[in-house]
């Protein structure tokens, strides 16, 4: 039995592309993933960016704030240091203040009424205003004079340092040096 | 080129497209995460200076309480005499209340230019004479209603009879300026 005769009257196009390789079903595969991929990426990306950047600007401001309190601090130290110095200055002044009239009030009390102080001298070094130079002539005065008159000094916290008598005739010349002692 | 290349072609430069645009989004981010971190150690480091500041500033009140409540005393003494003129007036109402007999006087406003805090001083000599006790007593008022007075000399002597004392002195009332700039002294 002879098989029908089946003619294909379609001839082939020859206007149509070559079918790509079978590899290429992926490219719009990979193509969907990416454009997915991507959304998600970026989207978790641009939230990062945003939390980043608020923790950023928010340091910076609290690094700031913590800066101008550092300024401050600093400025209010600079001002106690500033009082302070001054105070020291007003202290060395008044150090070199202490008066006078007490010691000679005791000075004059420590000597008995019979003898006489003719002359007595004060005065305050130049470099340490704070020592004073003593000088005291004392008429018909002895070393218990002398020793009256140290121990008035000392009762004020006084110490004398390079004591010299010298007697002169009649008139005995003290010489001392006073220095304040702190307690 | 057909058309599914050309497509094709498009396609892959969409995709690369894409992964560029994350790639420089990811290094964005990555570069601002890694400049939150720093400015949060920055932060960090701000606020130890800060505390740091605090206790330093703290430690030197502590330190200099005692020196500042001393200026703090002595304030009111100090503005109450803020010129020569002034220093001047109130040693003669001393003089004056006083009725003690002055032999002389002779007062001298003094510039100090090398010291701000003390710009100038009433520099003197008085010579008193009067009986013991009024000269003494004259003397311990001086130095009390004028507290910062620096007595340099002071000479006391017999006066002309046996009751009478000669006191001579040599004074300098500083004019304190609290608001100058007081340096600090120079460590050699």
């Amino acid at each position: 039995m002879q098989a029908p005769i089946c003619h294909d009257f379609k001839t082939p196009r020859t206007d149509t592309p070559k079918r790509l390789p079978s590899s290429f079903f992926l490219v719009p595969v990979i193509f969907y993933i990416s454009v997915l991929g991507g959304i998600f990426l970026n989207i978790t990306a641009y939230v990062r960016y945003r939390d980043a950047t608020m923790k950023r600007d928010s340091f910076k401001q609290q690094q700031a704030e913590h800066e101008s309190s550092k300024a401050q601090l600093e400025t209010q130290e600079k001002a106690v240091e500033k009082e302070k110095m001054k105070a020291e200055k007003l202290a060395q002044w008044i150090e070199g203040t202490r008066t006078l009239q007490p010691i000679s009030i005791a000075i004059i009390r420590s000597v008995p009424p019979e003898i006489t102080l003719s002359d007595m001298n004060f005065e305050r070094s130049l470099d340490i205003p704070a020592q004073i130079n003593l000088n005291v002539r004392i008429n018909n005065g002895g070393m218990e004079e002398v020793q009256n008159i140290q121990n008035s000094l000392q009762s004020l916290n006084y110490r004398p340092y390079n004591s010299q008598q010298i007697k002169n005739g009649e008139i005995l010349e003290f010489k001392t040096m006073l220095v304040f002692q702190q307690h | 080129m057909n058309g599914n290349k050309a497509a094709c072609m498009i396609l892959i430069m969409i995709v690369a497209g894409i992964v560029y645009c994350s790639q420089i989004l990811a290094q964005k981010t990555s570069a601002r995460c890694l400049e939150a971190t720093n400015t949060e150690s920055d932060c960090v480091m701000a606020e130890a200076a800060s505390k740091s500041a605090g206790i330093k500033l703290e430690n030197t009140k502590f330190n200099t309480e005692d020196l500042r409540q001393f200026l703090i005393k002595w304030r009111p003494a100090i503005e109450h005499i803020r010129t020569g003129q002034e220093a001047e007036n109130q040693l003669m109402s001393i003089l004056r209340n006083s009725g003690i007999l002055t032999i002389s006087q002779k007062f001298e406003i003094k510039d100090n230019k090398a010291n701000p805090f003390i710009p100038k001083s009433l520099q003197g000599t008085l010579v008193l004479q009067d009986e013991y006790a009024k000269t003494l007593n004259w003397l311990g008022e001086l130095e009390r209603k004028i507290p910062m007075i620096r007595v340099n000399t002071c000479r006391l002597k017999q006066g002309e009879n046996g009751r009478q004392i000669n006191l001579e002195i040599r004074f300098d009332i500083p004019i304190f300026n609290l608001d100058a700039e007081v340096e600090e002294p120079k460590k050699s």
